[in-house]
This record gives structure tokens, C-alpha cells and sequence, in this order.
């Protein structure tokens, strides 16, 4: 129990070490040239404009969710397509079920307007 | 190559309410004019014949999905509760002001896809399936508490449950990941014995306490019991009921159920939980009465006495027996009618007066004295005085806590029982003696769904009273057939 701690103790330490030996290394042999650009927010020199607390299209929000929805269903399709023929038609009713909550989600949110950019 | 086998037969009735929920979002959807009376009878059936289903599979012990999903008396018994609980709930939210026609379709959906939930997670047999049921059933509920968008109490009322919600679900999958890390399974049959194996005292309660604390946020028990106020004085108030009933009951059957799990690794290791739940019992008990006595607003007083049931029913798993778990399961019955029936009163009131302030109760006697009379009556019986079937819920779990020596808890519970006649006589008091501001103003108009609930709520609350004696076997051989298997 002891023992074990003195090696998490080391461990860490050894890790902080590490972190500090390679930056000062670093510090040794970097050109040092500090100018105003490198503190702005995009070091490829992108000029932000406005602030970052602006409010914005809660439809983009919708349309990411339809998007992440179909994307997880490819995630489950893939596997599902390799196994396919060891299981056989339990599977294939399986995923249509799946696929048919989706759709009927897809349906729902198209019916409700959701799919429109337009309020 | 083996593949999961379901047998689907096992979760008849969860698949009959998940149906009934993507049936009425589709039929919601062909938007016909008349499809409001539609989609509510479609609901009230589907959970109708859920009910029928879990009924007929009573006393079924089986176990499914490679034993994470489990199904015994017990587990059927609270399924019922909160079958029943939301087609009590469906039948009283017409009469809601805050719920617009307009949506009811998603309603009723969020409404069993919560159902769907909460059967799932009573039915548990692992970690992920209690994490992934408590999610099932917590999101529909954080959107239904915020469903009136115009209102904004509702909104506060969404956005403190799911901040508060979220962080107790957190808290909770910190816990099982300690267990996990301890035992190298997800299942609680294996966590149970692998704990009793590990002899890291310290490190299982630790684990142990961390989920206690996420599971008993989700039960309102006190220390965590900080958003029900709220919560439930902005949500429509059908759904305070219904949160009333069945998230509390969700919680507690799966604690009650790990208890049963884990108690031979705990005795293993000496540990015991009697205490703690004892402490968390009478604060629980305490707090909710003493705070709702100076409480103006009827929903605000309605969640603290929520809170203070919530109390009662922990004596009973404090008692750590089956008779204690027999009493749980009956006085989760006995609750379910006279706390969703105060709700649906509050609920028919609020409509007609705009608000369900102590105020909007005068004279209430002198408008609609069957409305009154069943308010007297569901309040009446959560006090727990004789006739009514509140009395045989305290009696039950009283007499247990007296059995296991639990003296204290015992006196607390009365104790604050008769603290509590103070609460609900002030809304008799308004109900009964006082004067209407407005003399001739109308009888409070009811749906016919309000009228057939409020009936059914209020007969029950007197049968079971006067004769408990079927409710009583059912839950002693419930848990009798349970912890026998």
C-alpha cells in the first residue's frame, strides 16, 4: 500500500519533471521574437470580429442534431452489415425497426417545420 | 458466433407503451382537426392495455437481454404504480391551463416515452440499464416540467430540474464507475458478491455513498431536495403529479432492489446503511412538513408534503426486512390515488381561478362541493386519519418501524404527521369555512376525463381504506415471491 503510493508519488514527479526539462529545453534553443499578432485569437492572423457571446441561429443546433442522428445510424449500419448473414432475418428486422423510429423521427421533424431555414 | 437473445415476451409491456408513444407522435402528425380527443384516448389505451399486459405477467421471474434487464413480482408490482399513476395523470390534463392544444401530441408522447423509462429502469439488472432507464425517463421529464414555453415559472421550473438533474445523474455514474472499478462488473448480482470479496471497506462506501447521493437527489430526499419546490410549482401541474408519484417511487424501488443485491457483500464487509437512511428519513421527514406549514401556494405545499412522504416511505427500507419492503409497496399504492387526485384538483381549480394560491381555494365548498368534497378527501387521507386508505399506508410502515425497534423513526413519523393535519386543514379551512371573494362566482367546470379520475381517485382512496385487505396480500406476496426466488 505504502509502496505503492511512494510510485504514484514518483510518477507524478517524474511527469512534472519531465514537462518543465522539455520546455526548458525548448526555451534554449527557440528564437525569441514576440510581436503584437501572436497574442491575437487565430495565430493565422484571422481578425475576429465582434464578441464571442453573439447569438445565432438556434436552427443551426436542429440541423445538427438531424445530421448527428443519421450519422450514428451509418456507426450502427457498418457492424450491423458485417454480421448480417450470421444472423439472418432477426437482424434484418432488428434494423428495420431502428431505422423506421428514425424515420418516423425525420417525419416529425420535417412535418413540424423543423428542415425549414425560414421561421 | 451468439448474438444477444431477447425475449421479447418479458417486455411486453414496455413495448406497448413505446408503441403507444411513437403511435401518437405519428397520429399527431396526419393533423387532422379532431386529433386532441384522438390522441388522448389513444394514449389512455395503450396505457390501459400496458396495465392489462404487467397485470397478467405478474408473477413471472425471468430475465432477459443477458440478465440486464430482470422482471419479478416485485419489479411488476411498481411497474403497475406507475402504469397507473400516468393514466391517472392522462386522464386529468385536459383540465390543465398551461398545456396548449396545440402540442399535446408531443404530451402525450414525452409522457409514455417517460412511462417506457421508468419500467426500464425499475427493471434494471445492471448498471448501464439503471443509467440508461434513468436517462430514458429523466429527459421527457425535464421537457415536460418546462411545457408550458409561455409560462415563465415553467420555464424556470425545466431549466432548474434539468441543471439539478443533470448534475445528480453526474453524480451517479461517478458512483458506479467507483463500483465498477471495484468489482470488474456492471451487474449488480456480480457487484453484490464481488464486494463482499474485496474487503475495501472504506472504498465501497465511499462508491456506495456517492450513488446514494445521485439516486437519492432523483427521490427528493432532503439534503438534495432543493429544486422539488420549484419544480414543481412552474411545471403544469398534472406533471407535478405525476413526478409526485412516479420519479419518487423509481428511485426508491432501485434502492431498495441494490439493497436487496448488495446486502450479503455489505454484511460481508459490516457495513451498514440502516443509520444513514434513519438520518436521511427523519430530515427528510422533518423538513418537509415544518417548511410546508408556511407555505401560501397549494402546488408548493403539495411538493413539500411529497417531500415529507417520501420520508415515510424510507422508515420502511430503513426497517431492512420484507415486511418493511411489504409496507413500501403498499403505501406506494395508497399514495399514488390521493397525491395525483390533490394534484387533479389543483389542476381543475387552477383553470377556473388562473393560480393555485391558498386564495383561490375559498369558498371552493359553495362553488363545486364534489370537487371540495374529493379534495377533503385526498387530504384527509394524506394526513392519514382512520377511514381513509393514508391511514393504512402509515399504519403499515408505523408498525414495522415499531417491529425493528426503530422507535425513533416511529415517533417522528407521527409526530410529523399530526404537524402536517395543520397544512392541509388550511386548505379545508379555505375550502369549507371561508368566504369566496367573488359570491357568485361559477361552479368550476370539469372535463369528463377530470370527472372519471377524480372519482376513480377518490373510491379508491376510500376502499383501500376501508378494505385493504387484497392491496395487502398482493404486496406481501409480491415481496415474498421476490426475495424467495
Amino acid at each position: 500500500m505504502l509502496l505503492d503510493l511512494v510510485y504514484a508519488t514518483a510518477f507524478a514527479l517524474g511527469g512534472l519533471a519531465f514537462l518543465l526539462f522539455a520546455l526548458f529545453l525548448g526555451s534554449l534553443v527557440r528564437p525569441h521574437d514576440p510581436s503584437g499578432r501572436k497574442l491575437t485569437t487565430y495565430e493565422c492572423g484571422e481578425v475576429p470580429v465582434g464578441q464571442s457571446w453573439s447569438q445565432f441561429n438556434i436552427r443551426f443546433y436542429v440541423f445538427a442534431l438531424c445530421f448527428v442522428i443519421f450519422d450514428i445510424e451509418t456507426i450502427f449500419l457498418v457492424p450491423w452489415a458485417v454480421v448480417f448473414k450470421n444472423i439472418g432475418l432477426v437482424a434484418f428486422v432488428e434494423m428495420a425497426v431502428f431505422i423506421g423510429v428514425l424515420l418516423i423521427g425525420l417525419a416529425y421533424a420535417w412535418r413540424k417545420g423543423a428542415l425549414r431555414w425560414a421561421l | 458466433m451468439s448474438f444477444v437473445s431477447v425475449d421479447f415476451g418479458l417486455l411486453v409491456p414496455e413495448l406497448v407503451v413505446l408503441s403507444a408513444a411513437f403511435l401518437v407522435l405519428v397520429v399527431d402528425l396526419l393533423g387532422s382537426r379532431q386529433r386532441g380527443a384522438s390522441l388522448w384516448w389513444l394514449t389512455l389505451c395503450g396505457l390501459g392495455l400496458a396495465l392489462l399486459l404487467a397485470a397478467r405477467g405478474w408473477n413471472l421471474s425471468a430475465s432477459t437481454l443477458s440478465g440486464t434487464f430482470v422482471l419479478d413480482p416485485f419489479v411488476s408490482t411498481v411497474k403497475l404504480v406507475f402504469l397507473l399513476s400516468a393514466f391517472l395523470v392522462t386522464l386529468t390534463t385536459l383540465d390543465c391551463r398551461l398545456i396548449s392544444r396545440l402540442s399535446l401530441g408531443e404530451y402525450y408522447s414525452l409522457l409514455l416515452f417517460a412511462t417506457f423509462g421508468f419500467m426500464v429502469l425499475a427493471s434494471a439488472g445492471d448498471l448501464i440499464m439503471i443509467f440508461i432507464g434513468l436517462e430514458m425517463a429523466s429527459i421527457p421529464c425535464y421537457i415536460l416540467a418546462g411545457y408550458a414555453f409561455e409560462d415563465v415559472k415553467s420555464n424556470e421550473a425545466g431549466i432548474k430540474y434539468f441543471l439539478l438533474g443533470a448534475f445528480s445523474s453526474a453524480i451517479l455514474l461517478y458512483g458506479m464507475s467507483f463500483l465498477y472499478g471495484l468489482c470488474g462488473s456492471t451487474f449488480l448480482s456480480e457487484i453484490g458478491f464481488s464486494i463482499g470479496q474485496s474487503g475495501q471497506k472504506l472504498l465501497v462506501m465511499g462508491a456506495f455513498g456517492v450513488f446514494l447521493a445521485g439516486l437519492t437527489f432523483k427521490m427528493t430526499v432532503v439534503p438534495f431536495h432543493m429544486w422539488v419546490p420549484d419544480t414543481y410549482e412552474g411545471s403544469p401541474t398534472p406533471v407535478a403529479a405525476f413526478f409526485s408519484v412516479v420519479s419518487k417511487t423509481a428511485g426508491l424501488v432501485v434502492l431498495i432492489r441494490i439493497l436487496a443485491y448488495f446486502k450479503q457483500g455489505f454484511l460481508a464487509l459490516e457495513v451498514d446503511w440502516t443509520q444513514v437512511l434513519s438520518i436521511l428519513s427523519v430530515l427528510t421527514m422533518v423538513v418537509g412538513t415544518v417548511i410546508g406549514v408556511v407555505q401560501t401556494n397549494v402546488k408548493r405545499l403539495l411538493a413539500y408534503s411529497s417531500i415529507a412522504h417520501v420520508g415515510y416511505l424510507l422508515i420502511g427500507l430503513c426497517a431492512g426486512t420484507s415486511a418493511g419492503i411489504d409496507s413500501i409497496v403498499i403505501y406506494l399504492f395508497v399514495y399514488l390515488f390521493m397525491s395525483i387526485g390533490a394534484f387533479a384538483v389543483v389542476t381543475a381549480v387552477s383553470r377556473a381561478e388562473g393560480g393555485e394560491e391558498l386564495a383561490n381555494f375559498r369558498g371552493l365548498n359553495r362553488r363545486s362541493p364534489l370537487l371540495a368534497a374529493s379534495m377533503a378527501v385526498f387530504l384527509i387521507s394524506l394526513t392519514g386519519i382512520p377511514p381513509l386508505a393514508g391511514f393504512i399506508g402509515k399504519f403499515f410502515i408505523f408498525a414495522v418501524a415499531i417491529e425493528e425497534k426503530l422507535y425513533t423513526l416511529a415517533i417522528v413519523g407521527v409526530l410529523t404527521s399530526v404537524v402536517s393535519l395543520f397544512y392541509y386543514c388550511k386548505i379545508l379551512k379555505a375550502m369549507y369555512f371561508a368566504e369566496a371573494e367573488d359570491p357568485g362566482a361559477a361552479p368550476v367546470a370539469v372535463s369528463p376525463g377530470m370527472r372519471v379520475g377524480l372519482v376513480l381517485m377518490s373510491f379508491f382512496t376510500l376502499a383501500l381504506g376501508l378494505y385493504p385487505v387484497p392491496l395487502v396480500e398482493m404486496a406481501r406476496s409480491a415481496v415474498r415471491l421476490w426475495l424467495g426466488s
